[in-house]
């Protein structure tokens, strides 16, 4: 089935593209701006669909949502790049020890550094950061609302 | 300081903390050997341990603040289940199946994979990326499916904690 998705001919010519290093480059760049956006669409449907959660709450969800969701847009490119620069001098410091298996060392910290990095970013601070914030919009969306309505 | 003028110096320690620590280097070996897991742990640690608890200890005098941590921590916790769920039910037998598929493609003489490695390659990242966006509506839906119980257990958790701090204390006294 895999086989039969990987063989099919738009797929194949999506793939051949991929040579060209500066569409691969490109891609790498798209793909997690795609599903970020797509993440923070799928998130804030869920939000709105869900039942349990009480109705003046869900607001403050959509809040958190979109700060973490467009954080993520604006910064993981950026964060990347910094990541994958001290990455290479890392990586050229290592090459001088005489470390048993040094390639499954490199990859682990190929996997390692961005990991740690990006999700202390990205999962711990901004939603950390988010929460309050989004409570504080609320409120003064809030107040906005009742004086209008006076 | 600019992040990006980081002395010489640093990446110099690091290496040599590196080449010193076999405890670093078994992890860096795990972290290459089993990247969706270690993947999926770290994120795991993070969603449900780190995040919430420092969401709670937010100080907030409002009571809507005080709800809207408590939904952000439990919808963290919920987050780090699904993730860990769907990576050990989902993303890593098919990411296994996605490599031995690519092995075959590999040796397949009529498609464009043939003795290429860098064209299976990047079939193999954008079939498990195009994968993990095809789940996300399902994710995100379990994700808030079970914020509001988990949000009702974090509450009966805090009270059991504080009653037994409390009866704690007074046997204290008393004595």
């Amino acid at each position: 089935m895999i086989n039969k998705i990987a063989l099919f001919k738009p797929i194949q010519n999506f793939i051949k593209k991929t040579k060209s290093p500066e569409f691969y480059k490109r891609l790498n760049n798209t793909l997690p701006l795609i599903e970020s956006s797509f993440a923070t669409i799928c998130y804030s449907g869920a939000i709105w669909q869900n039942k349990t959660i009480e109705e003046d709450r869900k607001m403050p969800l959509q809040w958190q949502n979109l700060i973490c969701g467009s954080t993520g847009i604006l910064a993981s490119k950026k964060i990347n790049d910094i990541i994958t620069i001290h990455q290479e001098k890392l990586i050229k410091e290592l090459n001088n020890y005489n470390i048993p298996k040094i390639n499954n060392i490199i990859k682990g910290i190929k996997i390692l550094l961005p990991l740690v990095i990006t999700s202390f970013m990205l999962r711990f601070l901004i939603p950390i950061i988010s929460t309050p914030i989004s409570t504080f919009i609320e409120l003064k969306r809030n107040k906005g609302k009742n004086n209008a309505n006076r | 300081m600019n992040i990006s003028n980081i002395k010489p110096n640093f990446y110099q320690k690091t290496a040599k903390y590196i080449n010193n620590s076999p405890k670093v280097q078994k992890i860096l070996h795990f972290a290459d050997a089993n990247p969706t897991l270690f993947n999926s742990s770290v994120v795991f640690m993070l969603a449900t341990i780190l995040r919430p608890s420092a969401i709670l200890m937010m100080p907030n005098k409002s009571k809507d603040g005080k709800k809207d941590n408590l939904y952000s921590s439990a919808r963290s916790i919920a987050t780090g289940f699904v993730d860990l769920t769907f990576a050990s039910i989902v993303f890593i037998p098919i990411n296994k199946i996605i490599d031995k598929s690519t092995r075959v493609l590999f040796e397949d003489k009529n498609s464009i994979y043939f003795q290429e490695k860098e064209m299976c390659s990047a079939w193999k990242s954008i079939a498990n990326r195009g994968l993990k966006i095809l789940l996300l509506p399902i994710m995100a839906y379990l994700n808030f499916k079970y914020t509001k119980n988990i949000s009702e257990f974090i509450i009966k958790t805090k009270d059991k904690i504080s009653n037994y701090t409390q009866n704690k204390r007074l046997k204290n006294n008393d004595k």
